[in-house]
């Protein structure tokens, strides 16, 4: 059983945060070790099986970036050790901002790190955009390969764009 | 398995860590990426026309200590050798460099 099948949600890379955090209480509750306590063991067992399954699916779905990787996943088009390879266009443009923040960490620059921040926020809306209506659209049944092979492609670029925000997180930080 | 302490040696004193000239005609810049955890490096080599050797190669990476160490060890390795030579160095190479073990 998959976590979607598990909170009884169709397959989509656009949930309701609060319907699915209802979903995750009611299971809790459900399935709480200690309203087990006076059954057997094996009972016992999987209650903690299906409250831990529960604890899982909610860190996977709850999140819009993890839930696209648990999609990915499940679809097959993530798998780990994949040499995924991005376009040489995109991997210059990650290794000159990368560049510029080697040089804001040598010397600090409050200016251009504001600068960098405003061009990563519009290239995360940039990448967004190319992808949005694929995404917002995606329906189990009804999308190809195709579509999901685009998903990937912006699931990966889209770490690149993280780490680097991370990094200006640090800066931010540490001024 | 515990890395060695020439891997180390690499990572804390990564050599050849820099930037070619690109615009010159005999560097050859090549681009790579690691898109799980979104690190990218660059591997230059600067060639002798004449030759066809290499006379110079720089990397510059933002990843992990084994991307670094590996670089490190592979610019090494690729300076004064001849671009067939070279060609023929693969990823296995590194990792079976004698106590080089990543």
């Amino acid at each position: 059983m998959n976590y979607f099948e598990f909170y009884e949600l169709p397959v989509s890379f656009i949930l309701d945060a609060q319907e699915v955090k209802r979903k995750f209480l009611e299971r809790s509750k459900k399935y709480h070790p200690d309203f087990f306590v006076n059954e057997e063991a094996q009972q016992q067992s999987e209650m903690l099986e299906l409250s831990t399954f529960n604890t899982r699916a909610y860190h996977a779905l709850s999140d819009f970036d993890r839930r696209m990787q648990y999609i990915l996943e499940m679809k097959n088009q993530v798998s780990e050790g994949e040499r995924y390879e991005l376009s040489p266009d995109f991997l210059m443009e990650m290794m000159d901002i990368n560049e510029g923040l080697m040089e804001l960490k040598a010397q600090h620059d409050s200016a251009k790190i504001e600068t960098l921040r405003k061009q990563v926020r519009g290239l995360f809306d940039d990448l967004y955009q190319e992808v949005s209506s694929i995404v917002e659209a995606y329906r189990e049944e009804v999308s190809t390969e195709s579509d999901l092979k685009k998903i990937k492609d912006y699931y990966y670029r889209k770490k690149y764009l993280l780490r680097i925000q991370q990094s200006l997180d640090t800066f931010a930080a540490h001024s | 398995m515990a890395y060695s302490e020439k891997v180390l040696e690499h990572y804390e004193h990564p050599k050849n860590v820099g930037t070619l000239d690109k615009s010159k005609t005999n560097v050859g810049t090549g681009l790579v990426g690691a898109p799980e955890c979104g690190d990218v490096m660059r591997l230059q080599i600067e060639v002798d026309p004449a030759t066809q050797t290499i006379i110079d190669a720089k990397f510059k990476t933002f990843g992990c200590g084994s991307a670094i160490a590996s670089a490190s060890l592979a610019t090494e390795w690729l300076k004064g050798r001849s671009l067939d030579d070279a060609a023929t160095l693969d990823n296995m190479d590194i990792v079976e460099e004698p106590s080089c073990l990543l």
